[in-house]
């Protein structure tokens, strides 16, 4: 991993000590000009995805928990899901909306779509910036399987070099994680693996560089479409992938690395 | 190397691949289109262990190492 000198000792400590990024549990209380550079980062993906014909996406606070269970997710990470009354549950991620909105749908053209929400995951594992409660930014591409590996393929691109030029040291990899118990569990991470179906961009979090998955883009092949039934105009399955922005990740990697004030000022610059 | 080949092809068409209409050949790009499912995969795995007599690490599990079975015998048998 490429690591960029920190010069603060204790990155983390530091933020805690200036009320910018208060750990509490598995969660985190952010102050003013940590949340400012939250929605800056997110500002600057819009950017991006609105440049790349994208269009915005509105999806609600709660999602069903039916469509959880069709999208596969309360099967594949048991125990994950945080539910709320009449049958709803916090999102753990954005794009699910996406693909129940298209459910039962011919599509006529490729979708190119971008949303937000507040996500929670009841993570069992305790790592700084791992927390339980957190904003993500997906933009989720839907079409044939050609066209949907070359927008994950450009956005791989378009967001290396966005976190270059923020001078985060970044590394792309394939991700290894795997969620799931069991034989079957191992079977499909390798699979996963061996198809590069998840990349990770891991940002460094401390001067031991440390990395951290900031972003992850994601192909599903056909799975969400054969979930959801949503088809091609042609009447095949139609191929899905996303992009997933841990915005408040983001801005922890960027306040660790450039320094909580270089940071800060990346947002204060913009408002002026 | 040739019996290796049609070894581990033969456990492919006979013992992972149910579907009849589905027989691969030794360029056969395995992973696509669902042909080596999540299942199957530790099978395959397992038997490549067996043929070659030693695990194979998660890192050589990478799509260069098993697209088709020329490429799996020539990365874990011929080297």
């Amino acid at each position: 991993m490429m690591t960029r000198e920190i010069s603060i000792e204790n990155p983390m400590m530091h933020l805690a000590r200036m009320q910018e990024w208060v750990p509490s549990g598995r969660e985190a209380v952010l102050g003013p000009h940590m949340s400012a550079l939250v929605d800056w980062v997110d500002s600057k993906v819009v950017e991006l995805a609105i440049k790349a014909g994208a269009h915005e996406f509105p999806v609600p606070s709660l999602i069903e928990r039916s469509i959880l269970e069709r999208a596969g997710y309360v099967e594949s990470f048991p125990g994950s899901t945080v539910e709320q009354p009449e049958g709803s549950c916090m999102p753990p991620a954005v794009c699910y909306h996406c693909y129940a909105k298209l459910a039962a749908s011919s599509l006529q053209e490729p979708r190119l779509w971008t949303c937000v929400a507040l996500c929670r995951r009841n993570e069992a594992n305790e790592e700084p910036g791992r927390l339980r409660t957190f904003t993500m930014r997906e933009i989720v591409f839907i079409g044939s399987g050609a066209w949907v590996r070359e927008r994950r393929q450009e956005w791989m691109d378009l967001v290396f070099a966005f976190a270059q030029s923020l001078q985060l040291a970044v590394q792309l990899d394939v991700a290894t994680d795997s969620f799931f118990a069991g034989d079957e569990a191992r079977g499909r991470k390798l699979l996963q693996q061996i198809k590069g179906l998840k990349f990770e961009l891991r940002a460094q979090m401390d001067a031991e560089g440390t990395p951290l998955a900031i972003s992850s883009f994601n192909l599903h092949e056909t799975f969400f479409s054969r979930r959801f039934g949503f088809s091609l105009e042609d009447g095949t399955d139609a191929y899905s992938g996303c992009v997933a922005f841990g915005l408040e990740r983001w801005a922890l990697a960027l306040a660790v690395t450039l320094g909580p004030d270089e940071a800060f000022r990346l947002a204060e610059q913009e408002q002026r | 190397m040739r019996d290796t080949l049609d070894k581990l092809l033969d456990y492919i068409n006979g013992e992972l691949l149910m579907d009849p209409a589905r027989r691969a050949a030794p360029d056969t790009p395995l992973f696509e289109d669902g042909w080596i499912d999540s299942l199957n995969i530790l099978k395959l795995i397992a038997f490549v262990e067996l043929m070659i007599g030693r695990n194979i690490p998660d890192e050589e599990i990478v799509m260069k190492n098993f697209r088709t079975v020329t490429m799996i015998v020539e990365h874990f048998v011929s080297k």
